[in-house]
């Protein structure tokens, strides 16, 4: 083994020892997928909010649809999923009095995808979009 | 025999800290419960007498959606000296119940999906 190899080892051991250094691979799933066919079916058959709701199930997310004068525009309903896998490099360096500083460096995708539909007032559909939903978006943020 | 153990010291230090964990959100909720409530008939309070209160309450112009949610989630770790390997799946109960401004049901929606959560391995791919 040369020297090289023998300061790597060492350095990782001893990092590791102390629980300063971390690899994370990480694989996080949330939801079920829609399915591309009903995802489909819901931007094509234009349904109205009972007949979406019966084929789709329960959303993750429903909100008010508010006009630009605080009218109500009607009811926004957001079904969402996500498939995340990233690398996470994670260091921390302990201090005294129990504190700590750490650092990370990661690259997953953190964002979901989701199907977006909107209804009027009286229940019928105004507007479908699916794709990317960024994860700050409100509604999306349960502890687990 | 010293081989052996070598082997044996190595497996017990390399999968020595693999963990399976199970987390939940809420109490589970009742399929027969919401069975019973029906579009057109049911109230709000009949609602909060078979639900309970709801997890969330969405002011909507013509009435309210409540929201009511279990969550449970199942995490398989595996470390292997300073390398980590996790994986996480969330999978949840959810009822919606959109009621009018009298507090009468007019739509309401479930999906039963949190005893679906699997442990599966780090690296273990999509459906």
């Amino acid at each position: 083994m040369s020297a090289h190899v023998r300061t790597i080892v060492v350095a990782l051991a001893a990092a590791w020892s102390s629980g300063c250094v971390q690899f994370t691979w990480t694989n996080a799933h949330r939801g079920r997928p829609l399915g591309a066919e009903r995802v489909e079916w819901a931007l094509d058959a234009r349904p109205d909010l009972t007949t979406a709701l019966a084929e789709l199930g329960a959303p993750h997310v429903v909100r008010r649809v508010e006009g630009p004068d605080d009218s109500d525009l009607g009811t926004e309903l957001l079904w969402v999923w996500r498939r995340a896998e990233g690398f996470n490099l994670s260091g921390s360096v302990p201090f005294d009095n129990g504190g700590s500083a750490s650092v990370q460096f990661g690259q997953s995708n953190t964002d979901f995808e989701g199907l977006r539909l909107a209804f009027d007032a009286n229940g019928l559909f105004v507007r479908g979009t699916s794709g990317v939903v960024a994860r700050e978006e409100p509604g999306l943020d349960l502890p687990l | 025999m010293r081989v052996k153990t070598t082997i044996a010291l190595a497996v017990c230090l390399l999968f020595s800290s693999c963990f399976l964990s199970r987390g939940h959100q809420n109490l589970p909720l009742a399929a027969e419960a919401y069975a019973s409530l029906r579009p057109g008939e049911s109230t709000a309070i009949d609602a909060t007498e078979v639900l309970g209160a709801p997890s969330e309450v969405v002011e909507l112009g013509n009435g309210s959606a409540w929201r009511y949610e279990y969550a449970q989630v199942k995490r398989t770790g595996l470390f292997l000296l300073v390398f980590g390997f996790l994986n996480e799946d969330t999978q949840s109960d959810r009822i919606w119940l959109f009621f009018d401004a009298d507090g009468t049901l007019v739509n309401a929606a479930a999906t039963f999906e949190a005893e679906r959560a699997e442990w599966e391995s780090p690296w273990s791919g999509d459906e």
